[in-house]
């Protein structure tokens, strides 16, 4: 197995002289970033589970197309949010999205009351909903800038849009994500 | 600071992006400002609960999932690989080159083949050429022929002297001889070479209608060549109107009957010698003597029967051929068929009628 001290830069090098181990190596380095931003664009576990593997595949097959002209984590992600922008799409004309959260999100109180776990819970789906009902590039810069923290550059960079686009994209999709969540929050249920 | 100006930098406040001062005027007009406040704690709020949403682990051996589809993909040849995975194999040398020498060996016999074929064909072709050349020569005068007739017809006066001056002339000597000494032994060795040739020869195309008229001998049977001066085959090629109907006589312009003049015995006798020794000299080994030539009695017995020939003439020697002919036999009749004019653009077509001779034919009128 291949150090994991070794960046992505020299792993995608082993991988492209043939090193197949290197490959594990980058797959458990992203794999939980890829997977939540998979998950929270899709709301759907398996799908998102499924999503996230053909994702690395596809990386593994066009590895040797990967110029290092950007980071492996930014090109990773764009291959994964094609994915899941498809299959997002997909599952539009399939379902009305209203999935629900599943039980396997963890709770960060390690010792919550029972009425505040769920109302965590309830919080919690209730974004997702509105993540869910957002247009897919709104959810995809809110996902990358607020819930991974990804720098707008980068955020540029995978979405290969000027900085400024992503800034005013954001901004707009703050505003629709407010709007979505007005009703829940602001209606007299929660004063924040 | 208006409260445009205030939500325009909203973006750069939450990500704590401006500088200090501007930081402090933002924060104040927020402040003062409820609807601006309110605005600035929803998108806060959002922003909030967006960036608290849990991290969800991937299933228990997701990686290793992916890692063994990985090996699947490297284990499963592409169609290149497929393609080319002959290529890899580890042939045995010595079959390999078994394999390469048999194929070489087939394409240079294959190829070997081919060039015995076009030879032959090239010799059949030469063959068929010379075969027909000779084959024009033979029954077709051409200018060899044409001038050969000339010889015979201007040396005709010196001869007819010499024929008055015996009390018979005789056709059967004459022919005999002529057929004998001069033309059988050419056209014997002729024919055995164009037979040996034909054996040799691979089969060829069979000879079209028109072409096998043209140089057909018209007189049929040949009961050795009585008028031996002049040559009976078509000289140039047949009019279309003579070639119309494959079946029917030719329609000819001139039509003689002529009566053998009866032999006397010693040219009789001499005659059928001199037969018999022709065709024994000439006779080649495995043939039956006087096969190609008359027998003796075989002559004597033609000479008892009607012929009929014809003779293309030019115009020009059609006086000669009338005298070479009243010379050699009597004539009995001559017909001018062709209700016009003889033509002079093309040869006599000339029927001649030649019945046996006085002492063999009873019907005939003495003489």
């Amino acid at each position: 197995m291949v150090s994991e001290a070794i960046s992505d830069a020299e792993c995608v090098r082993k991988l492209q002289r043939g090193e197949t181990e290197a490959f594990e190596t980058l797959i458990r380095r992203h794999q939980k970033t890829i997977f939540n931003l998979v998950y929270r664009m899709l709301g759907d576990y398996d799908e998102a589970a499924e999503i996230s593997q053909e994702a690395f595949l596809s990386a593994y097959r066009a590895i040797g197309n990967f110029r290092g002209e950007a980071n492996f984590s930014t090109w990773l992600y764009r291959i994964a949010l094609n994915h899941a922008t498809t299959r997002r799409k997909s599952m539009n004309t399939r379902q009305q999205r209203n999935l629900p959260i599943e039980n396997t999100e963890p709770v960060s109180d390690p010792h919550p009351g029972p009425a505040e776990t769920m109302e965590k819970k309830e919080i919690r789906e209730r974004v997702q909903q509105a993540l869910n009902s957002l247009e897919p590039d709104d959810a995809t810069v809110i996902l990358l800038r607020d819930l991974q923290d990804v720098p707008y550059e980068e955020v540029a960079r995978v979405l290969e849009i000027p900085v400024g686009t992503v800034k005013s994209r954001l901004h707009r999709a703050r505003q629709a994500l407010k709007s979505e969540l007005a009703a829940y929050f602001y209606a007299g249920r929660k004063a924040v | 600071m208006t409260c445009e100006e205030v939500r325009n930098h909203l973006l750069e406040y939450f990500d704590k992006t401006l500088d200090a001062p501007m930081m402090t005027r933002v924060a104040t007009h927020l402040i003062s400002c409820a609807p601006c406040g309110a605005e600035a704690t929803e998108l806060a709020n959002c922003i909030h609960e967006v960036a608290a949403l849990p991290t969800i682990d991937p299933p228990l051996g997701f990686a290793e999932r992916v890692i063994a589809h990985v090996r699947e993909l490297e284990a499963k040849p592409t169609i290149w690989e497929r393609l080319f995975s002959l290529w890899n194999r580890n042939f045995p040398l010595q079959a390999t080159a078994v394999v390469l020498i048999g194929i070489t060996a087939a394409f240079l016999y294959h190829k070997e083949e081919q060039l015995k074929q076009r030879e032959l064909n090239e010799t059949a072709m030469k063959l068929a050429a010379v075969e027909s050349k000779s084959a024009r020569n033979d029954l077709t005068p051409a200018t060899p022929l044409k001038a050969e007739k000339k010889e015979e017809f201007s040396a005709k006066p010196a001869r007819e002297k010499e024929i008055v001056k015996r009390v018979e002339p005789a056709p059967a000597k004459r022919a005999a001889s002529l057929s004998s000494s001069d033309q059988i032994p050419n056209v014997k060795s002729d024919i055995e070479a164009g037979l040996e040739e034909r054996n040799d020869a691979p089969r060829k195309a069979p000879i079209p209608v028109q072409r096998d008229r043209n140089f057909r001998d018209v007189g049929g049977f040949n009961p050795g060549m009585p008028f031996g001066g002049v040559r009976q085959a078509a000289p140039w090629p047949a009019p279309a109107e003579r070639s119309l109907a494959p079946l029917a006589e030719p329609a000819a312009d001139v039509e003689f009957v002529v009566r053998r003049r009866p032999p006397q015995r010693f040219e009789a006798e001499s005659d059928v010698d001199s037969l018999r020794k022709s065709a024994e000299t000439d006779a080649t080994p495995g043939r039956a003597p006087g096969s190609m030539a008359p027998s003796a009695p075989a002559a004597a017995r033609m000479m008892s029967f009607t012929v009929i020939r014809f003779y293309n003439v030019a115009p020009e020697h059609y006086d000669s051929f009338k005298q070479e002919l009243a010379a050699e036999a009597i004539v009995e009749s001559e017909t001018r068929l062709a209700k016009e004019a003889l033509p002079t653009d093309r040869p006599l077509l000339i029927k001649l009628t030649i019945l046996p001779s006085a002492s063999s034919d009873p019907s005939a009128p003495s003489r």
